[in-house]
């Protein structure tokens, strides 16, 4: 441990290297990296040395150098591109630069324009994969750019390409690049095969590349507009074409077709962005600019598809038309055009029916008439769900301008509440026999329907209740439950109000079958013998739909009158406070009838009866002036009576002159010869049909009478509630509030306002002369 | 004394005129005065007091023009209840208000009065109480002959509507009496609505009758 000399260290300051010359560097290192870029771009990156790279790239970046030499790079590529433009792509341009339409001249080039495309996507390749090597070289300088403000390698890269060769100035790269691909996809649209990868690796070109104004892509400024361009002004063309050549299905069709063809080719080979805009294109030059002319084609039209039923072909459509704005509005009104056209025909029907057969049939065939309007409409109806089903998708605006069509050509045909009563009336009668409950139901739940389409449901509620009378007096209801049925579906649509009264009819019906029973158990405890079986139907007359106060008296036999007697008797003891009124011309009865040889029962109305009756007594016939003095039977209803008995199928009498017309001096004898199969004969007389035009203006004034009624206690009723109001709501709010029943006619409205002022329920108000007050 | 009418029915009485106080000490005499004054007048057959051919009398004497406006216009002053008769509690309220004590000072009172009618709203009281003054006592509506007659005189040429709707109701003879609302309305209707119907709509308030007016003079394109 002894020979440990104490050294001295000196601690002394690192040698620093000199870098005196940095531009000398500079270019020493540019150097290699220019010829390093240069090699990448002929492909012979593999003899370079990737760290060499780097490392001079990061040297002259930490010296300060970078921008300087970014921007040599910058021009080295620049060169480069120029080049390269000028030796590869230049001798690669096919034929003219204008997009051809006609076949011809595309189909030599089409190959030729393939092969351009390809090799600018080969220069592109190429040119990326070697961008992407020196970026990597330059990634420390990448790295710092931002500083700087400039972009990264591999952007600067792209804006480089599309202002050196697609964008260049030099040489028409772009126009033939555009052309080609336009000239491409337009001999595809007229049938040929192309390569549709030259165009998509086109697209995928253009779309990596970004347009420095608008910050599209390139793909979007420089081909899309041109794109579309031509794409309208081939399907300008197409739209003449189809339209003179193929019919309405046939058209459709191609459509179909192309828009199908477009939508493909543009997923497969451009971008997605076009997508809507070339659908667009499509939709408006075929579809929009085509609407009246498909549907109004002749004989292929949508009148013709609407007729035979050619559900498929009115699908086509509109899925078709569903694609542009106005399409649908278009097609719903040709189609409601349509039904109101058939409706009107329908309705024209009728009108010639009753006009041309003989007076002594009308009665007749016009009920036939009615059911068959009503059947027709029925037709229609369903004819329509069907193609609102398969057709139209079930698309409620749809259906909304079908109904409309309906209500409006229903409600043109004044007698339309007649028409349907009839139907049902018919139906309850005798076509529901035999129906399961089902059908039945079916039946009655299509004609709720129809009656939701009336504007003026009061006038179908007086000819129902007329109907419902007759059914249900002379017991011809085929069955009690559809005409109940029926009566609850009608209170589901329109409330209690409305079917109050028909109740009430019902229950008439009943209480009298009760009171029939009882009455027979009181005569049979009476002293008094009678001679015929009376049967009692008592009815309440603010139901009942008869005219009280016009039937006048008519006389019958004394053993009628006795039997008459001993009923109100019997009533009276029950109810008090309550006043009888025989209807003699609603009532049936039995007659026992012997001829010469044989005998009948007949079943016939109490004024046949009464008629009959005479006949005991009058062996020698009557004349029919004596007859009405005999029994004080107005006299249209005793002509009716006796066409019934004497010139109908079963002749009980018989009549002096020939035909149905019925003279004062007529006589009218028993027909004593009178056979028939049947012991028991039924002598139809009072059967509802269609009125006639007397009939109807008088169920017309009273229907009239009766909404003015309405009309004023609606008024009323407003007005207590709002106090003041001005005119105009006024007759808005009456209008809503009775459109459940009727649409009430402004003029009836104002008139009843007046008459309201007039009976002091209203006043003008002092203030302001439009407005009404209410005074309590 | 007219029958009893509704309350309602006196609001022609809208405005009552001018009344002029009274000294006490001139009533005596004054009242004796109206009386022999009236019994110039009166029909002494009747206890109605002044009938129709003393009225006219009455008014000839007051310098009012028989044939014009003035026969109501002095009715409306002296607030008279029915037309053509003057009974004699009228006559002595009314010469009461007015303080007048001879022919002549009545006299001078009516230019004053139809210089009154210039003014819009006087006459619209003259005009809406000339309905219940003319119109049959004990009925509703006034007969439409007498309304016509009245819209003549009282309207004149003043409006060019007027000659036009009586021919009209001449013409078509729409209703057989006019209401009090068809009456007042009248002149609103006139007030409002153009010779030429512009702006006319038959969704407006005005009464069905004036509707029926304006479709007629469409119609024959007057």
């Amino acid at each position: 441990m002894n020979n440990v000399r104490k050294s001295t260290t000196r601690i002394r300051p690192v040698k620093r290297v000199q870098n005196t010359d940095r531009g000398h560097d500079y270019d020493e290192g540019f150097q290699i990296l220019r010829r390093a870029i240069t090699e990448i771009f002929y492909k012979n990156a593999k003899s370079l040395s990737f760290e060499l790279l780097y490392r001079t790239a990061y040297n002259l970046t930490l010296h300060q150098h970078g921008e300087r030499l970014y921007e040599d790079v910058k021009s080295v590529i620049a060169n480069y591109l120029e080049s390269v433009a000028e030796s590869t792509i230049v001798p690669a341009f096919v034929g003219t630069t204008t997009v051809t339409t006609s076949l011809h001249s595309m189909e030599g080039n089409a190959d030729g324009g393939a092969s351009f495309l390809k090799t600018v996507k080969l220069l592109w390749d190429d040119y990326t994969a070697a961008m992407t090597m020196i970026s990597y070289a330059l990634y420390y300088l990448d790295d710092k750019l931002p500083k700087y403000n400039l972009p990264r390698v591999t952007v600067m890269g792209l804006d480089l390409y599309r202002d050196k060769i697609i964008r260049s100035e030099k040489y028409p790269i772009q126009n033939h690049l555009i052309t080609s691909m336009l000239n491409q996809i337009q001999l595809e649209r007229h049938g040929d095969v192309i390569d549709r990868s030259a165009i998509k690796q086109a697209v995928s070109m253009l779309c990596e590349l970004v347009d420095p104004t608008t910050k599209e892509s390139v793909y979007v400024t420089d081909f899309e507009t041109k794109y579309l361009e031509t794409s309208t002004a081939f399907y300008q063309v197409e739209s003449q074409t189809l339209t003179t050549n193929y019919d309405a299905p046939e058209f459709m069709r191609r459509v179909e077709k192309r828009l199908e063809e477009e939508e493909e080719r543009t997923t497969h080979c451009l971008a997605m962005v076009s997508e809507p805009k070339i659908r667009n294109i499509v939709e408006t030059q075929l579809i929009a600019n085509n609407l009246t002319i498909v549907m109004e084609m002749p004989n292929t039209g949508l009148e013709h598809m609407l007729t035979s039923d050619k559900f498929e072909d009115l699908s086509r459509m509109y899925k078709l038309f569903s694609r542009v704005a106005t399409g649908l509005t278009e097609m719903k009104s040709e189609i409601s055009k349509y039904i109101l056209h058939c409706g009107t025909e329908i309705n024209r029907r009728v009108q010639a029916d009753s006009g041309s057969t003989a007076p002594s049939d009308n009665k007749q065939r016009s009920t036939a008439t009615a059911i068959r309007w009503v059947e027709q409409v029925l037709v229609l109806q369903a004819k329509f769900d069907r193609i609102l089903d398969v057709a139209a998708n079930k698309d409620k605006s749809f259906q909304t301008t079908f109904n409309e069509a309906f209500e409006q050509f229903i409600n043109e045909n004044a007698k339309s509440a007649e028409f349907i009563s009839l139907y049902i009336d018919e139906n309850l009668k005798k076509g529901l026999k035999g129906k399961t409950e089902d059908e039945v139901d079916d039946i009655l739940d299509k004609t709720i329907m129809l009656f939701r389409f009336l504007r003026d449901k009061d006038v179908f509620e007086r000819y129902y209740k007329q109907h419902l009378a007759k059914r249900l007096l002379f017991n011809r209801s085929v069955s009690d439950d559809a005409e109940r049925g029926m009566l609850s579906k009608l209170k589901r649509e329109c409330g209690y109000q409305f079917t109050n009264k028909l109740e009430g009819m019902f229950n008439d019906m009943r209480l009298s079958a009760e009171m029939n029973t009882n009455f027979k158990e009181y005569l049979d405890h009476s002293t008094k013998e009678y001679d015929l079986e009376p049967s009692v139907t008592v009815l309440t007359s603010t139901f009942w739909p008869m005219n009280l106060s016009g039937v006048p008296k008519c006389i019958m036999p004394p053993k009628v009158m006795d039997a008459c007697r001993a009923f109100e008797q019997f009533y009276f003891a029950r109810h008090s406070g309550r006043r009888l009124t025989w209807q003699c011309q609603m009532g049936t009865a039995d007659v026992k009838a012997q001829f010469q040889s044989s005998k009948h029962i007949l079943n016939v109305s109490t004024y046949a009866m009464l008629v009959l009756l005479l006949f005991n007594d009058a062996q020698d016939g009557l004349t029919a002036e004596h007859m009405l003095e005999l029994t004080s039977i107005p006299k249209p209803d005793l002509h009716r009576t006796l066409q019934s008995l004497a010139c109908a199928k079963y002749k009980i009498l018989t009549k002096q002159s020939k035909g149905r017309d019925i003279a004062p001096e007529d006589v009218f004898k028993v027909n004593e010869g009178f056979t028939a199969n049947l012991a028991r004969i039924k002598i139809q007389s009072v059967a509802s049909k269609v009125e006639t035009d007397t009939e109807r203006k008088h169920t017309q004034s009273k229907v009239d009478e009766e909404r003015q009624h309405q009309i004023e206690a609606a008024i009323v009723r407003i007005m207590k509630d709002r106090k003041q109001m001005e005119h105009n709501l006024l007759i808005a709010e009456v209008t809503k509030q009775l459109s459940a029943r009727f649409l009430p006619n402004p003029v009836m409205t104002k008139k009843r306002i007046e008459a309201l002022i007039d009976r002091e329920y209203l006043e003008r108000s002092p203030d302001d002369r439009r407005a009404y007050r209410y005074l309590a | 004394m007219p029958p009893k009418r509704k309350a309602s029915m006196t609001n022609n009485k809208t405005k009552k005129p001018k009344t002029i106080p009274k000294k006490k000490s001139t009533v005596a005499v004054a009242t004796h005065l109206y009386e022999e004054w009236f019994q110039g007048y009166a029909d002494n057959d009747t206890d109605l007091g002044i009938t129709p051919e003393g009225m006219q009398r009455f008014l000839t004497d007051m310098g009012a023009n028989l044939e014009s406006i003035d026969s109501i216009l002095v009715a409306w002053k002296l607030s008279l209840g029915r037309m053509g008769y003057i009974s004699k509690q009228e006559w002595m309220e009314a010469m009461e208000n007015w303080n007048v004590q001879s022919t002549d000072q009545f006299k001078s009172m009516l230019p004053i009065w139809q210089a009154e009618l210039a003014n819009d709203e006087v006459f619209r009281q003259l005009y809406l109480y000339t309905f219940a003054y003319a119109k049959t006592t004990g009925q509703k509506s006034m007969d439409v002959d007498i309304a016509l007659v009245l819209w003549d005189l009282l309207f004149e040429t003043r409006c060019a509507h007027i000659p036009k709707f009586v021919e009209f109701i001449r013409d078509v003879r729409p209703v057989k009496v006019i209401n009090k609302d068809q009456w007042s309305s009248l002149l609103d209707f006139i007030k409002t609505i153009p010779y030429n119907l512009e702006g006319y709509d038959s969704t407006l308030s005005w009464p069905v009758l004036f509707d029926d007016y304006a479709h007629w003079r469409k119609q024959k394109d007057l």
